[in-house]
């Protein structure tokens, strides 16, 4: 198991935030056509920058926590690094926008959990104000998929 | 040498300059992305702590190429600079796309203009 120590860690990262994306609705991994445009040119010049300092030697990897799967001289575990990290913080920063903009309330009604939670109150007591629909999790906008 | 410092520090002025001159997707003005990055900073501190805690180390430091300062126990204070490059240059690319997506567009349009007579919470 030692040897998966790197590939452990970074499967937490996925884990931990996972929630953010249906309950706090950050719908990062449902817009992957935006995702996947992010994600190619940090990768790739953080990649790159991996590539050059591991042949100059500025870092090594211990051959006891990690699987030894490599591509050319980067290992996977890198590779997921690259792809994990950039991940939290589009998740963190789409569920921060979220509740910044909507509040906590609004936005977990939007999120996988609202269907859970008692429906928004009909207006505050005040004839006449009316209380405009929060939209129920299955009529969300439908996805971009650009 | 200290080519990791000097890496990190060209990393971070390069991602910034982009940011401001190239994408302006706006980040640095956004409260969610200090928040984010806050976040982040946070959940790094165990997880960069394990990667390089001294005792077993999953990655290993060459001591001639960085400050050698480490912060929370064990991170190369590099690693904090290379955190912020890699995260704010997904964040200001995301953004900047977000734009041209009608159905993300976050941070731009309050709720009160998408859903009139909503007053939050």
């Amino acid at each position: 198991m030692d040897r998966y120590q790197y590939l452990i860690v970074m499967a937490l990262c996925v884990l931990v935030t996972l929630p953010l994306e249906f309950v706090l609705n950050a719908r990062v991994y449902r817009r992957p056509g935006r995702l996947l445009r992010t994600m190619v040119p940090a990768f790739g010049a953080f990649v790159l920058w991996d590539v050059v300092a591991i042949r100059l030697g500025h870092w090594t990897f211990s051959p006891e926590y990690t699987t030894g799967w490599k591509v050319g001289n980067i290992p996977v575990e890198e590779l997921v690094f690259f792809v994990v990290i950039p991940l939290c913080a589009l998740l963190s920063y789409e569920a921060g926008s979220n509740i910044l903009r909507d509040g906590w309330v609004a936005t977990l009604r939007a999120g996988s959990l609202g269907r859970f939670l008692t429906p928004a109150p009909p207006s505050g007591g005040a004839a006449g104000a009316t209380s405009a629909p929060v939209p129920a999790p299955g009529t969300a906008p439908t996805e971009e998929l650009v | 040498m200290p080519w990791y410092t000097i890496m990190t520090l060209v990393a971070m002025a390069a991602v910034v300059a982009l940011e401001l001159l190239v994408v302006r997707s706006g980040i640095f003005r956004s409260p969610a992305y200090w928040i984010a990055l806050g976040i982040c900073f946070l959940f790094q501190i165990p997880v960069d702590g394990w990667l390089t805690k001294l005792s077993s180390p999953i990655v290993i430091y060459n001591s001639e190429v960085f400050s050698d300062i480490r912060i929370f126990w064990s991170s190369p204070i590099e690693d904090w600079g290379f955190g912020f490059a890699l995260m704010t240059l997904a964040l200001s690319i995301w953004v900047r796309l977000g734009r041209n997506d009608p159905a993300g567009v976050h941070g731009s349009t309050p709720a009160a203009e998408r859903t009139p007579e909503v007053t939050g919470a």
